[in-house]
């Protein structure tokens, strides 16, 4: 059985293929979307999802978010004393996820489908990969994201010829796929993003004015508890925009309460530079597909960023027209995930269905241009692969060296759509002995192949002697080796996650400690004294009495939550 | 049937194949093959397939050809010149034309005052314009480049040299040469331009202030002959060649015609040898003490790297590869393309080989300016009104017999409107533009922007 999975920034998603449809699986809190947050309990144990998130705000220097940003690089994050890169943080989710699919599916997990967004480089791949290794996963397949959605809408659309675009704004990405569907072929024509564009990136945006406008002290933003509880503040009052006209947003600290009032306009006037961002690669996208917006046939969203009135108004207005709503935006990419399990497992209600990917950059080397006499200008770029290229692909480029007294080449990859090398990304080098006899041909072959998983190889072969070398990236410190990998493996697996069936309780009591934090004055007495009540029933380990006082505390818990958004000073 | 092609009997096909038929055969084919296990099954399919699409591109547009023009096409002459149907609120050419006239109307003002000559005015003007509500529209805004792109290509205006600079920034066509070739024939043309722009960037200061002076003195003198010093006329000379598209968004055409003129003039008069030696492509004295001068000499290993000179092994990819065929026209004549090479190719021998080609020049005198236009005014094409086509480009490879007359016309690069494509052939086909002695091969591009500039 392979699963698929929607690694999110902000939440993360499992899902099987069952009985010809693809189907979402719920947490032990029988929720679909699991925070993409990681704690470290008192007791050294790990807290995965909604407990994690709490304890954001109650205990910053143990909890950890948002790290899917980090992927690819040497970052890292200390949570209770103990370092983790991010692709272990990402592993300890896939972890928790995986345990979610064994027990509703009665039978161990080894293989899955990951979703990745598209304009992820080499290095977020990898490290993508990575992180599935260290969950004991076999990843079958890189997903990318848009692609992910544009098979959970085609999967119903299949009979049909269509030509559609996926408007996929995650967390903490921004990714567009145009799709042409015909004869049970999914293709996408072209994808474009941007990696540092998200519903995060509207928080912080809605933080930084709060901070100018209330003239909160800007000390404040050294205090992890403050600035967790400040985004939880904003993330809600950004959420209940998008059903009431305003919001307030407010937030104690140290005698003083610091409020904001926000609404529909406010937010699209401080958000412009973000909004202005999403209509890039929309554009890209569309040029390279050759389509104009009058010949798609739908807008398909994803990403749960794409529920906001706001960003939904500005595609309508770069499409001039409303984009189709029919799929949870939040869920669309992991049913996507398990179509793909669904095609890899060869499963015969999809046996007319075939989908086709693309290279969203594109990949080559950095070239010497002859400008006549001895003459050369360096460091532009040479595309081997060029982007929203079908992959996947392997293309052969010859060079040759510019003198008759070089004994090497240095090969530089790049990724990226620059005329000069500089302006790319470095993927890493290789470097190519030759000895060369004059009158013979001195030249390199240089294989770029990227495979459907959206890895890169690059070979050089010395035409001469036939030689070959492969790239090694060096120069790059965010990738593990397979030796490191294996041995990061014995060690997260040594760490204790905190047991499934105790889960619902866990996470009811972390949101206790949040809104204790919160609260002040009486009520904060109130809520101290349920939380002790409830722990003292748990004491109890019976399961009917838990089952009880957790209805009371959670009771409790709804009541304060209304309490403390409505009124903090109260 | 008759003996098929090597790409339809990989998609089980005969020579009557037609779209649907080579999708359905292709989508067949490739319920086959697991994408995973068998990659370079998959990637030859996919060529088999991606030529097959352009062989039927090809088999339409010589079969259009091969028909004479209907009689009935001549019989609505005026509907050429009527304007398109009146358009909605939102139409995007209405929105594009609305953002382009504020555009020019704000460069106008910035012209007029001397003292706004700083790029960031420039800059502000065209952002206010992109971020207009009018401008939100997509199909507004490629529009709305198209035309600030055919402005630069058209030749320079006062402002023009910021605006070059200016809009190749905000619009992002320094960072994605991509972007700004699918912009049709003018999109080419300052595609070119920028990477000539952009080597002068990567010259060693000496050349670059050399280069600088020069572009100066031709500015400040629209009239050389007989002023302009020898020096100056021989590296203008030297340098027209390699940066011809740069300078002519940035100088005057007629200027740069004179200038043309009275260095051809000097040149007959005294020969080629510099007065005093032309120093700007010397290398540096210092020369392979600093690899990251991007400009030096040879200091072995640690160099970067070398130069591309052939795609290897792949006259196929190549035939698929979407070339970019136009070179837009210098003052006074068409230069010729060599079909079937990468852009990357063709930029470079732009750079190697212009000698050559005015040496052809010579012998068989290339289609002029002028002819190439009349072929223009005779092409018969009214766009559908219902459809979004934007700017359409396509490209033929035309051969003449010694009297000038059109025997082949073979479209290499179509537009998306195969209607334009037909009547551009169709005239092609019938055209008695060229006089006998006209250089017999070679490529042409047409542009047409729907919708009316």
């Amino acid at each position: 059985m392979i699963v698929g999975i929607d690694l999110g920034t902000t939440n993360s998603l499992i899902a099987v293929w069952h009985n010809g449809e693809p189907r979402l699986i719920p947490n032990s809190l029988g929720e679909f979307l699991t925070p993409s947050c990681v704690s470290v309990d008192e007791d050294g144990t790990i807290l995965i999802g909604k407990a994690a998130r709490e304890r954001l705000q109650t205990h910053p220097t143990s909890s950890a978010a948002v790290f899917k940003r980090h992927m690819g690089s040497n970052k890292l994050f200390t949570l209770g004393g103990r370092h983790f890169r991010a692709e272990e943080l990402s592993a300890l989710i896939l972890r928790a996820l995986k345990e979610d699919a064994e027990a509703a599916l009665g039978q161990p997990i080894t293989e899955a489908i990951i979703t990745v967004p598209a304009y992820f480089s080499d290095a977020q791949r990898k490290a993508t990969r990575a992180a599935g290794q260290l969950a004991g996963l076999k990843v079958e397949r890189l997903l990318n994201e848009p692609t992910a959605a544009a098979l959970a809408y085609g999967i119903h659309k299949r009979g049909q010829e269509t030509q559609f675009l996926v408007f996929d704004l995650g967390g903490g990405t921004f990714d567009v796929s145009v799709l042409d569907l015909f004869e049970g072929v999914m293709e996408v024509r072209a994808s474009a993003g941007d990696n540092f564009l998200g519903g995060e990136d509207f928080v912080n945006l809605l933080i930084e004015e709060f901070f100018k406008q209330a003239s909160i002290p800007v000390e404040l933003k050294q205090d992890g508890r403050f600035m967790q509880s400040l985004v939880a503040q904003v993330e809600q009052a950004k959420r209940k925009l998008s059903e009431a006209p305003e919001a307030l947003l407010q937030i104690y600290h140290a005698g003083t309460t610091y409020s904001m009032p926000l609404d529909e306009a406010a937010l699209e006037r401080i958000t412009a530079p973000l909004l202005a961002r999403l209509r890039s690669p929309v554009e890209r996208a569309l040029r390279d597909a050759n389509l104009q917006t009058a010949n798609l046939d739908n807008i398909v969203l994803a990403g749960g960023a794409t529920r906001m009135p706001i960003v939904r108004r500005m595609v309508a207005r770069m499409f001039g027209r409303f984009p189709s709503c029919d799929l949870n935006p939040d869920e669309v990419v992991a049913l996507g995930a398990a179509v793909q399990a669904g095609l890899k497992m060869n499963d015969a209600a999809l046996d007319e269905v075939v989908m086709t990917d693309v290279a969203p950059y594109s990949l080559g080397v950095e070239v010497s241009m002859y400008l006549g006499g001895d003459q050369y200008s360096h460091g532009h770029f040479d595309p081997v692969i060029e982007r929203n290229t079908v992959v996947p692909v392997s293309k052969v480029k010859n060079y040759h060296p510019t003198s008759e007294r070089q004994t090497g080449l240095r090969i530089n990859v790049f990724q990226g759509e620059a005329r000069m090398a500089r302006d790319n990304i470095a993927l890493g080098s290789i470097e190519v002995p030759i000895s060369q006899i004059p009158g013979q041909n001195n030249g390199v072959d240089v294989r770029f192949t990227y495979d459907a998983n959206g890895l890169l190889q690059v070979e050089a072969t010395v035409l001469r002697t036939k030689e070959t070398h492969t790239l090694v990236i060096e120069g790059n410190p965010g990738m593990l080796s397979q030796e490191e990998i294996k041995e990061r493996f014995a060690a997260l697996s040594e760490l204790k996650i905190h047991p499934r069936d105790r889960i619902e309780f866990r996470t009811m009591l972390a949101r206790g400690e949040r809104l204790y934090q919160q609260l002040r004055g009486e009520a904060r007495e109130h809520l101290g004294r349920q939380i002790m009540q409830f722990e003292r029933a748990l004491e109890a380990q019976d399961a009917r009495i838990s089952r009880e006082a957790a209805r009371i505390f959670n009771e409790a818990l709804e009541y304060f939550e209304h309490q403390s958004f409505l009124n903090l000073d109260s | 049937m008759r003996d098929s092609f090597p790409f339809l009997v990989r998609l089980g096909l005969g020579v009557d194949a037609g779209a649907t038929d080579i999708r359905r055969a292709y989508a067949r084919e490739l319920k086959k093959i697991d994408q995973e296990t068998d990659p370079d099954g998959f990637q030859e399919l996919r060529h088999a397939y991606e030529v097959a699409l352009q062989w039927l591109a090809h088999r339409e547009i010589t079969l259009a050809v091969s028909e004479p023009p209907t009689s009935d096409a001549a019989a609505e002459p005026e509907l050429m010149l009527s304007p398109p149907p009146a358009p909605a609120s939102d139409d995007p050419y209405q929105l594009a034309d609305q953002a382009y006239m504020q555009f020019l109307s704000s460069i106008q003002a910035l012209v007029l005052n001397k003292e706004a000559r700083h790029q960031s005015r420039w800059k502000a003007a065209l952002q206010a314009s992109l971020d207009h509500e009018s401008l939100l529209n997509l199909t507004a805004r490629t529009i709305f480049e198209a035309r600030i792109a055919q402005l630069l290509a058209n030749g320079w205006r006062p402002g023009h040299e910021t605006l070059f600079v200016v809009a190749s920034e905000v619009l992002d066509w320094t960072r994605d040469s991509w972007r700004i070739q699918q912009l049709g024939e003018a999109g080419a043309m300052i595609d070119r331009a920028i990477d000539q722009w952009k080597l002068y960037e990567s010259m060693p200061d000496n050349a670059m202030v050399t280069i600088k002076q020069l572009i100066q003195a031709v500015r400040s003198t629209p009239l050389p002959e007989g002023v302009a010093s020898r020096n100056n006329l021989l590296l203008f000379h030297q340098l027209t060649d390699r940066f011809h598209n740069w300078f002519s968004i940035i100088i005057d055409r007629a200027t740069l015609q004179n200038w043309h003129n009275a260095a051809q003039a000097e040149i007959q008069r005294n020969g080629t040898e510099p007065a005093v030696p032309v120093q700007y492509l010397e290398t540096p004295a210092e020369s392979g003490k600093s690899s990251s001068s991007g400009w030096s000499g040879w200091s072995g290993w640690q160099i970067t790297f070398l130069i591309l000179m052939l795609v290897k092994g792949c006259a196929a990819l190549l035939n698929t590869s979407d070339h970019t065929t136009s070179y837009s026209p210098p003052p006074a004549q068409l230069e010729q393309t060599v079909p079937g090479k990468s852009t990357a190719q063709l930029r470079l021998e732009e750079l190697q080989s212009r000698t050559d080609a005015s040496m052809l020049a010579q012998q068989e005198m290339p289609p002029t300016e002028a002819q190439l236009e009349a072929v223009q005014r005779q092409v018969f094409y009214v766009p559908d009104p219902a459809k979004v086509l934007g700017v359409l480009k396509v490209s033929f490879d035309v051969e003449l017999d010694d009297n000038g007359k059109v025997i082949n016309v073979e479209r290499v690069h179509a537009s998306r409107d195969q209607a334009y494509d037909d009547a551009v052939a169709r005239t092609l086909r019938h055209t008695n533009a060229f006089p006998p002695g006209t250089q017999r091969k070679f490529s042409v591009s047409y542009s047409y922007k729907t919708g009316g500039l």
